[in-house]
């Protein structure tokens, strides 16, 4: 944490409202049309028994499972066959998909799920399809900087900065009080109010219990088992619609930042590669050493392309420059005088007191016209560095 | 639900510089039941673990079990060179059965006995369910916890038992997720202690690793996946800083208690709490202490009580940033940097604005 974010979260918690911290986004422009996927999981398990999913700008669609650790899995096809549709129209179209979550805990569910059923062999054709989409979107999910899933909480918490601790922050409802203060209401006692109830992909305690003594009776058979599996279905309903609405309001709130997305093509481009390709072969996840080293660097890669982009934002960019990754200079000398082709040597003053260059370093002009190698640092007699760099 | 045994030990480490928790953990306080003499009121919120995840945490335990641990030995054997067919098993919960309270002393007599015998070279059990072991936290006044493992396993090399853990949360290749973790593994490092403590009593505490074994569930499931042998040396550490703290607590209660005999919701300002972000989601009384830190950096977050001060009120940091004169040693080294901030915020707004 930076005295800028500290700053950030004092003001935040005078005003009672969320700064905004960026003025770029990291996230690209939605497609026409967005997929949401809000479920519901039994507590401490990563076994789905509900889903709310759909397009984000019309009423979600629910499945429900009354049973979740029983083999039956039929309860999930027509999710299965909506994310495929969307998937599927979405890449013929020539746009790249985008998924809307919650949070972090909803990824590791669907990615857990994509383990179970891509190869089920009790499961229909369309519910392995969909255990290898979910699959293939979560390990897109973990590439920095990747395009493709969109977890809400993520997004305002890069964004903003409110006026409790990051670990009040990590409960979305919490988190939303600060971004959406309500008029006439204290902000830090709404937010820890809502942090009372979790907010991360399960049923309220109240209704986790009632499901869990009706799913005793609904194992039955008559009408006393059948209206129990029917109010099962109608509370895990609620509790969907409930996570749904979270996912809505989070979405809206990141998208109402009005954050600039203009330089996130090349990132746009390496998730619409990375997910053609996906999608038609949908290649196990590598174990050899060979296949894990390759991993590794394409996420290096991807952490350095994301870093490099994320300097276009000027919060970002101003952080870096008191952390001493980013500095401004002024040109003190060049040798020759008159360059004309690359190989010439520069003097520069950088007037800050932390920089993170030394002999070596490559650096580079923010706009990345210009790439150069330091040669060497002193102490400037006015304080800051004296840089030797080779262009 | 009380602060007892490996639970009450466990918390203590995860804030061990908070003594106000600390002295609840000593006097094994009924959390909700003191949060409502403390302020008042009744929790309002969420407390203890849901049906849903007992049963199935004991689903688990049950199917793990069965059999004389048949499911158990399968997992366990490979990993530790045993055939499942010839692991020999004891169940403490069958042989001494009754309410926790009153088969401690019973089945810590038999885990002793079981010790002896290792010790002289006779054949011992490769598998202790449910053994019974005591933490030593202040032995001169008499405070002891008791704490009970799921399992014990022995290692033939070492010619000791290494504590295991059952947790029905799956994991995916060799992995659970870290915040499902944190928690099993403080757990295990007390059991590790509680029989080191054991074994020293019988000399061999040289035999004890700070290591423990867990087994989690498959993503299938109430099956179990392979067992993972972990080294617990930083937990250990955390364990013997809150025994410490603990010990501490203990003995200060006493000397309170030599002048006035009093309840502990008496006493409770003589212990001074320690607001910190790790409170939440762990300790019943997050929220009063949040509230008694109002406007201070406290309630930003742990970096900024690190960096500023933790009784800085938030007020002054703004005042700071607005060019306001320093008064203190340590204002004057924030100001300039918070002037700095300020104008990068301000500029921030600006660009926004544009």
């Amino acid at each position: 944490m930076s005295v800028i974010d500290i700053l950030a979260r004092a003001r935040a918690w005078t005003d009672a409202r969320a700064v905004t911290m960026r003025e770029r986004a990291t996230l690209s422009s939605d497609p026409p049309t967005a997929f949401g996927i809000a479920p519901i999981k039994l507590v401490s398990e990563e076994h789905v028994q509900a889903i709310a999913y759909g397009f984000l700008d019309a009423m979600p669609s629910f499945v429900t499972r009354w049973h979740p650790l029983g083999r039956d899995s039929s309860e999930l096809v027509p999710f299965a066959i909506a994310l495929d549709a969307y998937l599927m129209q979405m890449l013929s179209k020539g746009f790249l998909p985008r998924i809307w979550i919650s949070d972090t805990a909803t990824m590791d569910l669907l990615e857990t799920m994509g383990h179970r059923f891509h190869s089920n062999q009790h499961a229909s054709v369309e519910v392995r399809r969909m255990g290898k989409e979910l699959r293939l979107l979560s390990l897109e999910g973990s590439i920095p900087g990747q395009q493709v899933v969109a977890v809400a909480h993520t997004l305002l918490m890069g964004a903003m900065s409110t006026g409790q601790t990051g670990a009040e922050d990590a409960h979305l409802g919490a988190l939303m009080a600060w971004v959406n203060p309500r008029p006439g209401q204290d902000t830090v006692k709404l937010a820890a109010e809502r942090a009372l109830i979790p907010a991360t992909a399960m049923l309220d305690r109240q209704n986790d219990d009632l499901v869990e003594a009706l799913r005793r009776q609904a194992k039955g058979s008559g009408r006393r088992a059948a209206l129990a599996r029917k109010r099962i279905r109608r509370v895990l309903e609620q509790g969907a619609g409930a996570q749904w609405n979270l996912l809505i309001e989070a979405r809206d709130a990141y998208l109402s930042l009005g954050l600039s997305a203009d330089h996130l093509e090349p990132l746009v481009e390496g998730s619409r590669e990375r997910l053609r390709f996906g999608m038609s072969t949908f290649p196990e996840p590598g174990r050899s050493p060979t296949a894990l080293l390759a991993e590794l660097d394409r996420s290096e890669h991807a952490i350095a392309l994301v870093e490099d982009l994320d300097l276009a934002d000027y919060g970002t960019r101003e952080r870096a420059r008191r952390s001493g990754h980013v500095f401004a200079a002024k040109v003190l000398t060049w040798n020759p005088p008159d360059p004309r082709e690359n190989g010439f040597i520069m003097q520069l003053h950088a007037g800050q007191e932390i920089l993170r260059v030394r002999r070596g370093s490559m650096i580079r002009l923010l706009d990345g016209k210009i790439r150069a190698i330091v040669s060497d640092v002193e102490a400037h007699e006015n304080g800051g560095y004296l840089l030797t760099v080779k262009v | 639900m009380s602060l007892v045994g490996a639970r009450g030990i466990v918390r203590a480490s995860r804030i061990p510089t908070c003594q106000r928790q600390a002295a609840l953990v000593v006097e094994h306080e009924r959390e909700v039941e003191f949060y409502r003499l403390f302020t008042g009121r009744d929790f309002p919120g969420e407390y203890g673990e849901r049906i849903s995840a007992l049963r199935r945490g004991a689903a688990f335990e049950r199917a793990a079990f069965k059999n004389d641990g048949a499911q158990l030995k399968e997992a366990l054997a490979p990993r530790f060179g045993y055939a499942p067919e010839e692991m020999w098993a004891r169940n403490f919960a069958k042989e001494v059965p009754g309410s926790p309270s009153a088969i401690h002393a019973a089945r810590l007599h038999r885990l002793t006995r079981v010790l002896g015998d290792l010790i002289a070279g006779k054949r011992v059990p490769e598998l202790l369910i449910q053994p019974q072991l005591r933490i030593p936290i202040r032995p001169e006044a008499g405070y002891f916890e008791f704490i009970a493992p799921d399992f014990m396993v022995l290692d033939r090399q070492r010619r000791m038992y290494v504590p295991g853990e059952l947790k029905s949360f799956p994991e995916r290749d060799g992995l659970a997720a870290a915040a499902d973790l944190e928690l099993p593994r403080r757990q295990a490092a007390v059991q590790v202690i509680a029989l080191t403590a054991l074994a020293q009593k019988l000399m061999v505490a040289d035999r004890v690793r700070e290591q423990a074994v867990f087994v989690f569930a498959t993503p299938f499931g109430l099956q179990l996946g392979p067992p993972h042998l972990e080294a617990l040396r930083a937990e250990c550490r955390e364990i013997r800083r809150a025994i410490t703290q603990l010990a501490t607590v203990h003995r200060r209660l006493e000397e309170l208690r030599s002048i006035k005999n009093a309840p502990l919701i008496d006493l409770i300002d003589k212990f001074a709490p320690d607001y910190r972000e790790a409170c939440h989601g762990i300790c019943i009384l997050a929220g009063p202490c949040k509230e008694a830190a109002t406007g201070t950096a406290r309630e930003i977050g742990d970096e900024a009580r690190e960096m500023v001060g933790a009784d800085m009120p938030l007020q002054r940091i703004i005042e700071l940033s607005k060019g306001a004169a320093p008064t203190t040693q340590v204002e004057a080294e924030l100001a300039s940097a918070l002037a700095d901030a300020a104008g990068v915020l301000d500029t921030l707004a600006t660009v926004r604005a544009a």
